[in-house]
């Protein structure tokens, strides 16, 4: 009797399931849209927005106090129509051939590849080695690697340029070693010095982030792999290139790429320790500091072009890298 | 409750205590670590110059605490020996230090901003992250597609000098000087955060949101009560994240709070005072250390957190 029942519920059931998931369906766009509506208003502002007036800021001039657009100029009038329009862009070509100051700064700037992708990188991989592979205290060094991360650059440099300073902790060191260096520590952060001192700081902050990704890049490799490497008396150094580095790729890729984008971001390190003094200007400092003060098309113009130029390089490299290991999903 | 905060922290030292004993075993015991020969030498080498490397971190810090605690004339006489007056004066007048090129901020007052910018920062992003993350990973809607394809471009293509544009757009609308501009800029839902909790939200399993639909939760009902509460590690973890690195921000307050300076900023301000003008090295030495405590909190109450996870927002940038 009651088997007999159950279908006819099973019936009635039907149209009311459908009716309640019309129903659900409005009400999950509703909901859709409610979770999206202040991230992509945000995105859109903060993103497409500036983006996009950050492009118009590129054709346009400053004209007694405002900006106009560069037909609008006074200055400019009489001027062909394509040297009007891209007045901004050949004044910073103009400038970077003819300019002493800003051909200093792209130098300035691009010895941070080299800086971040050449050195610093290379030294984490190895340093991150010899972390996976169980160094005595390793516990404590990951601790020490992590410091970087967490503090304010500020406090960073402070600490690094305090210590090196005339009346510092590198001085009074080597003073006990009877080595009297304050001459040279005093000119450290002055002249051609200066710039190695910026180099070496960011070296020696740097490494840090680079172990703590790469170690955690390591630590996912299986443990089979490693143990049949030893079984086989694979040496360390084949493990390392044969082993270590294909299956950390892609963690070495985001490193490689981070390195890259360094050439245009790095802003503080310089700033702090130098002031942008003696040839350490770099693009990212210029345009911080060109961006607070009031003739905004210039770093805007400069900004994009580097992206147009760096944007594709860095693209093109992470595509190339991303082909020389094939990926392994372990 | 003192009993039980004290039992709580020797519960935190044994387990440290445990996890150490144990890793070191592994270390000693393991045929994974077994090494021998020219090895062995190259890994003692390299263990000495790691001990150098994190000495070059532990002991400009000590230097600096040590000299804290001096007066300024004991610092100009020697930097490098024991203080001979030991005295807190150097703390007392950190404390209270303001004047115009820190807007009369003192050091409370700046941390209490960072605690606002920082902390709200954090809380709206962690959050428009996790509505847009889940969202994205989990409902097919149109438009899907096109939003994590823009996300993606906009992580993947590096945009320089979008600052110039950015501050205009800052000025127009009306947010520059402002708290809320600060924390709008901060707010963003599509960064990194956005595609570490993506992923996660990702592997997620669907059953539990289906057993709820079924009971006939609503779907923000689901979403606050099923889904945030199984995402409780990843959020906590960006959430700290997040907060470390708002909290050490320097370029946006710098550009849009001058006035209202956050310790990130202010403690530049403060530096250009007291070395540059006063310089009193002891007075600025206790003004790091005093900006170094919270963090050194946070880093200490969270270091596993903080650890295990860092990594994996890198890996997918």
């Amino acid at each position: 009797m009651t088997t007999y029942v159950e279908p006819i519920i099973a019936k009635e059931e039907t149209p009311k399931k459908k009716k309640g998931k019309k129903v659900s369906h409005w009400k999950t766009n509703l909901f859709v849209f409610l979770m999206l509506l202040y991230p992509v208003a945000q995105f859109l502002i903060m993103w497409f927005g500036v983006n996009i007036n950050s492009i118009f800021l590129t054709f346009k001039t400053y004209e007694s106090g405002e900006l106009v657009w560069v037909f609008q100029s006074t200055a400019l009038q009489g001027k062909g129509f394509f040297e009007t329009l891209f007045y901004n862009y050949s004044t910073l070509i103009n400038s970077i051939i003819n300019s002493e100051t800003t051909q200093s700064m792209f130098k300035a700037s691009l010895v941070y590849f080299i800086i971040s992708c050449l050195i610093t990188l290379p030294i984490s991989m190895l340093f991150s080695y010899f972390v996976f592979k169980k160094i005595l205290a390793n516990g404590f060094f990951k601790v020490i690697f992590f410091l970087p991360s967490i503090l304010p650059l500020f406090i960073l440099t402070m600490v690094y340029s305090l210590s090196l300073g005339p009346n510092g902790l590198v001085g009074g060191f080597l003073g006990w070693f009877g080595v009297d260096a304050t001459e040279w520590l005093s000119n450290i952060f002055i002249g051609d010095n200066a710039k190695w001192a910026v180099w070496i700081f960011c070296i020696w902050a740097g490494i840090g982030y680079d172990v703590i990704l790469l170690t955690a890049g390591m630590s996912r490799i299986p443990r089979d792999i490693l143990e049949s490497c030893k079984m086989d008396g694979v040496s360390p150094v084949k493990e390392f290139f044969k082993i270590i580095i294909p299956l950390t790729w892609p963690t070495i890729t985001t490193l490689f790429i981070f390195g890259m984008m360094s050439v245009f971001n790095v802003t503080f390190q310089p700033f702090f320790l130098v002031s942008g003094q003696y040839d350490t200007m770099t693009i990212g400092l210029h345009i911080y500091q060109a961006s607070t003060g009031s003739g905004l098309q210039e770093p805007a113009t400069l900004g994009l072009f580097c992206s147009i130029i760096g944007a594709p390089i860095i693209v093109a490299t992470r595509w190339g890298m991303n082909k020389c290991f094939k990926d392994v999903g372990f | 409750m003192f009993t039980k905060l004290k039992y709580a922290i020797a519960k935190f030292f044994r387990n440290k205590h445990e996890a150490n004993a144990q890793s070191e075993y592994e270390r000693k015991h393991d045929t994974l670590y077994k090494r021998h020969g020219v090895e062995k030498a190259v890994f003692i080498v390299v263990f000495i110059i790691f001990a150098i490397f994190a000495a070059s971190f532990i002991f400009p810090f000590l230097w600096i605490l040590m000299n804290a605690f001096k007066t300024k004339a004991d610092f100009a006489r020697d930097a490098m020996c024991w203080p001979q007056n030991f005295t807190f004066d150097s703390f007392i007048k950190a404390f209270t230090f303001s004047n115009r090129a820190t807007s009369n901020f003192n050091i409370f007052q700046m941390m209490g901003m960072s605690v606002i910018v920082a902390g709200f920062g954090t809380l709206v992003t962690v959050f428009t992250s996790s509505c847009a993350a889940y969202v994205v990973a989990k409902y097919k809607f149109p438009g899907r597609s096109v939003i994590f394809g823009v996300v993606i471009f906009s992580i993947i293509v590096p945009i320089v000098g979008a600052l110039p544009s950015q501050i205009q757009l800052m000025k127009a609308m009306g947010l520059n000087d402002k708290v809320i501009g600060c924390i709008f800029l901060y707010s963003g839902g599509f960064g990194t955060n956005f595609l570490l909790l993506y992923s996660f939200f990702k592997n997620l399993s669907w059953t539990y949101v289906e057993a709820a639909k079924i009971d006939g939760a609503s779907d923000f009902r689901i979403f606050g009560q099923v889904i945030l509460p199984m995402a409780k590690g990843p959020i906590t973890a960006v959430t700290i994240l997040t907060l470390i690195g708002l909290w050490n921000d320097y370029i946006t307050p710098s550009i849009y709070l001058s006035k209202q300076p956050t310790i990130a900023v202010g403690i530049y301000y403060m530096q250009q005072t007291m070395l540059a003008t006063r310089a009193d090295y002891p007075m600025f030495f206790a003004t790091i250390i005093l900006t170094l405590l919270p963090i050194i909190l946070v880093f200490v109450l969270f270091s596993k957190t903080i650890m295990e996870n860092t990594s994996v927002g890198g890996l997918k940038g």
